[in-house]
């Protein structure tokens, strides 16, 4: 059957790209509310940049560079979903797309220890910081903006995951093929901006040391 | 001006493979940096090496190169108003 463009476009193309373009507006929301985050974190960082080299020291580097890797593949999985509904290789589709998920999930997992290991050693946010082998107010404050930072990203994942798993239930049904993907692209789209983020947070987070 | 498909383009899932190899190189570039006495230019380094990434990310995964000037133009916005944001707030406070 043959698509049909919502009657106040003119055709399937403008409909695309409006949706696209309504996305990437959206997209903006996410990075101002991230930038909010980012912009104190300079100002912190500015005011204690002893602090915040040893809190970030404290950081396990391996794992956060696990999950970079980890992220960066999730975004190739689900770059290729779309690709193959472009071609209309509609198996390769739900296989990349569960692929996604399978990696958020180990994201998610991998995060969890690390929260774990901090909270064990009385690595807090805020007034419940007690991590006795860094007291300065300094790291306090770092560990406040990680658990900040990190926490929204791993919302804003768990958010992707839901969307991931609604675009994959479709895909199972058959519903994206090379006339029919702009929905994939779009949650997609938001995927690959939860990774755009990551790429960001894990060298302010690990790697100023 | 119609959206360009990259599916229809020569090479086009091979692309992604390259890309997300240069990503996973300019990981592991960024994590070896990290172990070198940079000093103060530590952070600058990993910072430019994430900006390549996220570049890469946007113009091959988000499709950028194949969207309309209008959507670009919202992509490279969201970079520099939260760069001008941290770069205002840095200075308020360096110079405080």
């Amino acid at each position: 059957m043959e698509r049909l463009p919502a009657e106040h476009f003119q055709d399937l193309e403008q409909q695309k790209r409006a949706a696209h373009l309504g996305m990437w507006l959206f997209l903006t929301s996410e990075v101002l509310l991230f930038g909010a985050l980012f912009g104190a974190y300079s100002g912190y960082r500015l005011h204690y940049p002893g602090d915040f080299a040893q809190a970030a020291a404290h950081n396990n580097v391996w794992l956060g560079t696990l999950n970079t890797l980890v992220l960066l593949t999730s975004s190739l999985f689900a770059a290729a979903a779309v690709h193959a509904a472009r071609k209309g290789r509609r198996r390769a589709v739900v296989i990349f797309l569960l692929s996604t998920l399978a990696l958020a999930v180990a994201f998610l997992v991998f995060k969890s220890i690390e929260y774990a290991g901090h909270f064990r050693e009385g690595v807090y946010p805020g007034r419940h910081y007690r991590f006795a082998e860094l007291p300065a107010r300094g790291a306090n404050v770092f560990f406040t903006l990680y658990f900040l930072m990190t926490g929204l990203h791993a919302l804003h994942v768990l958010g992707g995951m839901a969307a991931l798993g609604v675009a994959s239930v479709s895909a199972l049904r058959g519903a994206y093929g090379p006339t029919h993907y702009t929905p994939l692209e779009l949650i997609v789209l938001y995927w690959h901006l939860v990774d755009v983020i990551w790429i960001f947070l894990w060298p302010l987070m690990y790697l100023v040391a | 001006m119609a959206i360009r498909d990259p599916a229809t383009k020569p090479g086009g899932a091979a692309r992604y493979v390259f890309a997300w190899l240069a990503l996973v190189l300019l990981t592991l570039a960024s994590f070896g940096a990290h172990q070198l006495p940079l000093g103060g230019f530590a952070t600058p380094v990993a910072l430019a090496i994430a900006l390549v990434k996220a570049t890469i990310v946007a113009l091959v995964f988000m499709h950028l190169l194949e969207e309309a000037f209008s959507i670009r133009c919202v992509a490279v916005l969201n970079a520099l108003w939260v760069a001008l944001l941290c770069l205002g707030i840095m200075a308020d406070v360096g110079w405080r």
